[in-house]
């Protein structure tokens, strides 16, 4: 058993149980999970846990819109919508102004102006990893502390 | 299932959250009916309490519409709206917490399922009432994470944006609470 191809195969087992997979993704986890107890034990479990779906208890739906005509009644609801988006707006420019300028001080001062927002490098390799399912519990959790920190 | 951002589908929600934005009620009521079973769904399986995700669903629905105006599209209407949901059941599930205890059980007549047989269909009730609990022994982001992947149909960038953590953090939760109701449920 290969825990690079399990980890794959997990990550795609709620579109397989689904019925949302290409064919050829589909025979790729099904030929897998012939031979892979694991896999096919949490195959089952996805299952089930999808079996019983949740229906919206009758009149919810009706409940929730009277609750929303006591929160905001029709009148008025469009004049504030319209005053609140203006306010932004106005505010976001101020906001924005202000960065603008920040931002041409620094350039004066020969100080970088562009910050690029890449993934840490722990991310980078939880996301390309697909040996996740590989990790015991501890492992996980001590990636997680690392990732979150 | 969130909607692929350029598909005909997720511009006519644009256009419909729009005019919910502008105070159009019909257009409110339309979202509500699109949105509402998976905003409940939510937050039954991460609260296990039918009442309780009643308020939490209700909580939700009627923050999202009067906080439109705070939805940007950095991420589609359904993970947004997911967003409020869990913080919405978050919140009622610590004011549970702080009044009683929290009872994990849960009825088997609230667990619809489909089997072929009125035996098979028993037995596989009381398999996905066990599911169901041993999901309420998750700790929380595993728990959600569970559902927003398994049930919700979200990607690990979508459960991330749920969760307000990044895509890494969001798998992992997914597979640390995987592997727990794997063993629970043995």
């Amino acid at each position: 058993m290969n825990g690079s191809d399990c980890g794959t195969v997990q990550d795609l087992l709620p579109e397989y149980v689904a019925g949302e997979l290409s064919a050829a993704a589909a025979a790729r986890v099904r030929d897998h999970l012939v031979s892979c107890e694991v896999c096919r034990e949490e195959a089952e479990l996805v299952e089930l846990l999808r079996s019983s779906p949740v229906e919206v208890p009758a009149g919810l739906e009706s409940r929730v819109m009277s609750a929303l005509e006591r929160a905001t009644p029709r009148t008025g609801s469009r004049w504030r919508t319209q005053h609140y988006a203006l306010a932004a707006t106005v505010a976001f420019a101020a906001i924005t102004g202000s960065l603008i300028w920040q931002q041409v001080s620094e350039q004066d001062n020969g100080s970088p102006t562009e910050m690029v927002i890449a993934p840490a490098p722990d991310e980078v390799s939880v996301l390309r990893s697909p040996g996740l399912s590989a990790l015991s519990e501890e492992e996980l959790l001590a990636l997680l502390e690392e990732i979150e920190s | 299932m969130a909607l692929h951002p350029e598909s005909p589908a997720a511009a006519g929600e644009a256009a419909l959250v729009e005019r919910a934005r502008a105070g159009d009620r019909d257009a409110q009521e339309v979202l509500v009916r699109q949105h509402l079973r998976a905003v409940y769904a939510m937050a039954y399986r991460v609260l296990g309490d039918r009442d309780l995700a009643e308020d939490a669903a209700q909580d939700a629905m009627v923050n999202a519409i009067n906080a439109l105006d705070r939805f940007r599209g950095d991420s589609s209407f359904r993970t947004w709206l997911l967003r409020i949901a869990l913080n919405s059941a978050r919140t009622i599930g610590r004011r549970r917490s702080r009044r009683r205890e929290v009872s994990l059980v849960v009825e088997t007549h609230d667990v619809p399922v489909e089997a072929p047989d009125p035996e098979s269909r028993a037995a596989r009730k009381a398999e996905a009432a066990k599911a169901l609990e041993n999901l309420q022994r998750l700790p929380p982001k595993q728990r959600a994470a569970v559902e927003l992947r398994v049930n919700q149909g979200l990607s690990y960038a979508e459960v991330g944006q749920v969760l307000e953590c990044s895509e890494g953090a969001a798998r992992v939760n997914y597979h640390l609470g995987i592997k727990r109701l794997r063993e629970l449920m043995q």
